[in-house]
């Protein structure tokens, strides 16, 4: 059984823009998934569906194992965690840690079990000291923590995150890193969309890249070795692929770089 | 003025400890809306203005700064002093003392609900509002608008404030002319649409984490004897007011 599983999905907005064309793919569970994808590739719209956010219009989309559709939606939406890429439009509460509780409230869990929560969330993303300031009153980084932590709240098995690099500082990133490899650790299956392509290839198991809301190719990280590929999506190739381009090395991160250099230099 | 500089204008008194701030927020929201109602109906203005001064009293008490009131009562000035101003130029009673008795009975009863709807918010933090509003039962449209405006509005002035900037960073320079009146016409309707887009998205995060319409909140705190006895002082002080009020021998 797949983590996700899409079949000749289609999705036309109201307005007439065709967002998805035709996209099938496959994510096994346990998988680190980066959709890549410029801007308008349809990377949001094909994440909206895996939570149930959009019904597709054409095509069949599986998430953990089955079609969801009706009164099953809760149930879905307790599985699957979604964290947008704005997270002014996610954190609506006055305080941080009614909105970690919004999620949990929402299941009907009782207030012992949602407190309970809230504080593993808060606790999980460092920021318990956050828990009673109010949402706009936060860095863009904090935000984006308190949004995962509304999210993590609901303790999804499968995680969506749309552009979680968005905005953010270098710091940030790192800190993002380290806590997606910590919840993947945790056994979640983890999908992001972004066109971060260097957060990509350090991060990823499996790369699709997406362009015109067509599938361009799916794969392991050394898709993104294919620089007439990239190029095709209106994408450019990780920085560290493009220093080490003329040498039989891939570094896969600055620390593998680093030892290259250093042995190079030392032989 | 900032995001951070509003709420931390909204929620400045919130943390303090009075008898007011450790008032269970359904019970004070109740009990201030029953004076509110009890000053309306008041028709002696010397009464009027006893009911604003223990309106103040109550703010005071509750260690909100008598500036704080004040600057608050001068957004509402200018309309007072305006009304006042027409009903003593005749105002469909005549040129005479009687218009200005009714505009100080108006005004005090205006700055007593104003004082009254202050030290209500000013004592507990806004999420407690909030929670109030949804555990006393009332339709869950109306505080999920509420709610959202509390937060959005915030987002609205920072995005507007972003905007003027962007302004003065490509020298323009309001003035009473059709070109500024233009310029923000078309900044306000793009606001708008942005919001409403903003709203999509806000509806789409919360139903991804099983928003089904209707605001789950934390349980209220159990109500207690002071609680009761604060709220029973609340009701029995208008009652007072309004039997001296309509005659009765107290």
């Amino acid at each position: 059984m797949n983590a996700l599983e899409i079949t000749d999905l289609h999705y036309t907005y109201p307005d007439g823009t065709k967002a998805l064309d035709g996209v099938s793919l496959t994510i096994p569970h346990y998988a680190r998934t980066v959709l890549l994808g410029a801007n308008g590739s349809g990377k949001s719209t094909l994440l909206l569906h895996t939570n149930g956010l959009l019904p597709p219009k054409r095509g069949r989309v599986q998430v953990l194992g089955q079609e969801w559709a009706g009164n099953d939606m809760r149930r879905l939406r307790e599985r699957v965690g979604m964290v947008f890429q704005d997270p002014d439009d996610q954190l609506f509460a006055t305080t941080v840690a009614d909105d970690v509780a919004f999620g949990p409230r929402n299941l009907g869990l009782d207030e012992s079990t949602v407190q309970e929560r809230v504080h593993q969330a808060l606790n999980e993303l460092e920021i318990l000291d956050l828990a009673h300031r109010p949402p706009h009153n936060l860095s863009l980084g904090q935000k984006k923590r308190a949004a995962i932590a509304g999210v993590l709240a609901m303790q999804p098995e499968m995680l969506v995150l749309d552009e979680p690099t968005a905005s953010l500082d270098p710091l940030a990133v790192r800190h993002l890193t380290t806590l997606l490899h910590t919840l993947h650790r945790q056994g979640r299956t983890i999908i992001l969309a972004t066109h971060n392509v260097d957060f990509a290839y350090q991060w990823a198991d499996q790369v699709i890249i997406l362009h015109r809301g067509q599938v361009l190719a799916s794969g392991d990280i050394t898709l993104l070795q294919d620089e007439a590929l990239l190029d095709k999506a209106s994408l450019e190739p990780p920085l560290l692929l493009q220093v080490f381009r003329d040498t039989p090395h891939r570094p896969r991160n600055t620390a593998e770089a680093n030892q290259i250099i250093r042995n190079t230099l030392l032989s | 003025m900032s995001t951070l500089h509003i709420q931390q204008e909204v929620d400045t008194y919130a943390g303090l400890d009075s008898w007011m701030h450790r008032w269970e927020p359904r019970l004070k929201i109740g009990a201030g809306l029953v004076f509110v109602v009890g000053v309306v109906l008041l028709q002696s203005p010397l009464l009027a203005a006893v009911a604003l001064g223990i309106a103040v009293a109550a703010a005071v008490s509750s260690r909100l700064p008598l500036s704080f009131l004040i600057t608050r009562w001068l957004w509402v000035l200018p309309f007072l002093a305006i009304m006042a101003l027409s009903l003593s130029m005749g105002g469909g009673l005549g040129a005479s003392g009687e218009g200005l008795t009714l505009a100080f009975l108006v005004s005090m009863k205006a700055l007593t609900a104003l004082t009254i709807m202050i030290t209500l918010v000013g004592t507990q933090p806004l999420s407690a509002l909030m929670n109030a509003f949804t555990q006393m039962r009332l339709p869950h449209l109306p505080v999920m608008a509420l709610l959202l405006a509390c937060r959005y509005l915030f987002c609205f002035r920072d995005e507007l404030q972003v905007r003027q900037r962007a302004f003065a960073a490509r020298a323009f320079q309001p003035k009473p002319n059709r070109r500024t009146v233009s310029v923000y016409g078309e900044t306000t309707a793009s606001m708008l649409l942005g919001a409403l887009d903003r709203s999509e998205q806000v509806h789409r995060a919360m139903v991804a984490r099983g928003f089904d319409g209707r605001l789950r909140t934390s349980p209220p705190r159990a109500i207690n004897y002071t609680d009761l006895a604060k709220g029973v002082f609340s009701v029995a002080s208008v009652t007072l007011l309004l039997l001296v009020d309509r005659g009765f021998p107290i």
